[in-house]
């Protein structure tokens, strides 16, 4: 009951809630990749603190040269580069994942913090909400 | 500050690794609950098993139940709840966080 109380308190001294968008799935399998995206520029217009974390698969929607037309599909890399322009600067790669895949920065379209598992576990823990995608 | 969050898994530890990627960002004070197909973690001979040890679980008991598990050797670390206490978890930690 204390936690509901506290949280109240927070709110009412300031509006903006942190919130989370957790992306771990592969791209264009199914469309979650683009809900989040979708979620992420809808929520950045109501002034809400915002941070994307890519952990999982979900760091393969982060590869470049993604040729989505080939399977008649909307291509990611554009949405993702669009990031920028809504103000959206709190971009975090888990790093375990991105090795993992021997994924580097260079094969990215975007740049993004590669942040190790305590950094992940302490960022995961500081959100309000967190979207799961 | 630092929040609790309640990580559901609804993924079979036999197949995937959602539990694994689950347990990497466990901290103290949080608490996972499995459901759906997740209700396998609750088996002992699952290969995460030992992993779940000091850490606070919960289950589901009508996927158990409904997926014959209730018979088989589970891990007595794993509290068997019913959906009422799921909501109410879901009410008493801050977060909720879901693994799928």
């Amino acid at each position: 009951m204390s936690n509901s109380l506290s949280s109240n308190e927070s709110n009412t001294k300031k509006s903006s809630k942190k919130i989370g968008i957790v992306m771990r799935h592969a791209p264009y399998g199914n469309n979650l990749a683009h809900e989040a995206l979708d979620a992420a520029l809808a929520t950045s217009i109501y002034g809400q603190e915002l941070t994307l974390i890519f952990m999982g698969d979900g760091v393969f929607q982060l590869l470049h040269q993604q040729e989505s037309k080939a399977i008649h599909q909307k291509n990611l890399e554009k949405q993702l580069t669009a990031l920028e322009f809504y103000d959206i600067e709190k971009v975090f790669a888990c790093k375990h994942s991105l090795d993992e895949r021997q994924l580097k920065q260079n094969n990215l379209s975007i740049n993004v913090a590669a942040i190790e598992t305590e950094e992940l576990q302490q960022l995961l823990h500081e959100q309000d909400v967190l979207l799961s995608f | 500050m630092k929040h609790s969050i309640l990580h559901t898994v609804n993924q079979s530890p036999f197949s995937n690794n959602t539990l694994l990627q689950c347990l990497n960002t466990y901290t103290d004070g949080d608490g996972i609950l499995f459901l759906e197909n997740g209700a396998y973690a609750a088996l002992l001979s699952q290969p995460a098993s030992h992993l779940l040890e000091n850490k606070t679980c919960y289950v589901i008991e009508v996927d158990l139940h409904a997926r014959g598990l209730l018979e088989q050797e589970l891990n007595a670390d794993i509290q068997l709840i019913n959906y009422e206490t799921f909501v109410q978890l879901s009410t008493e930690y801050d977060v909720v966080q879901s693994w799928y």
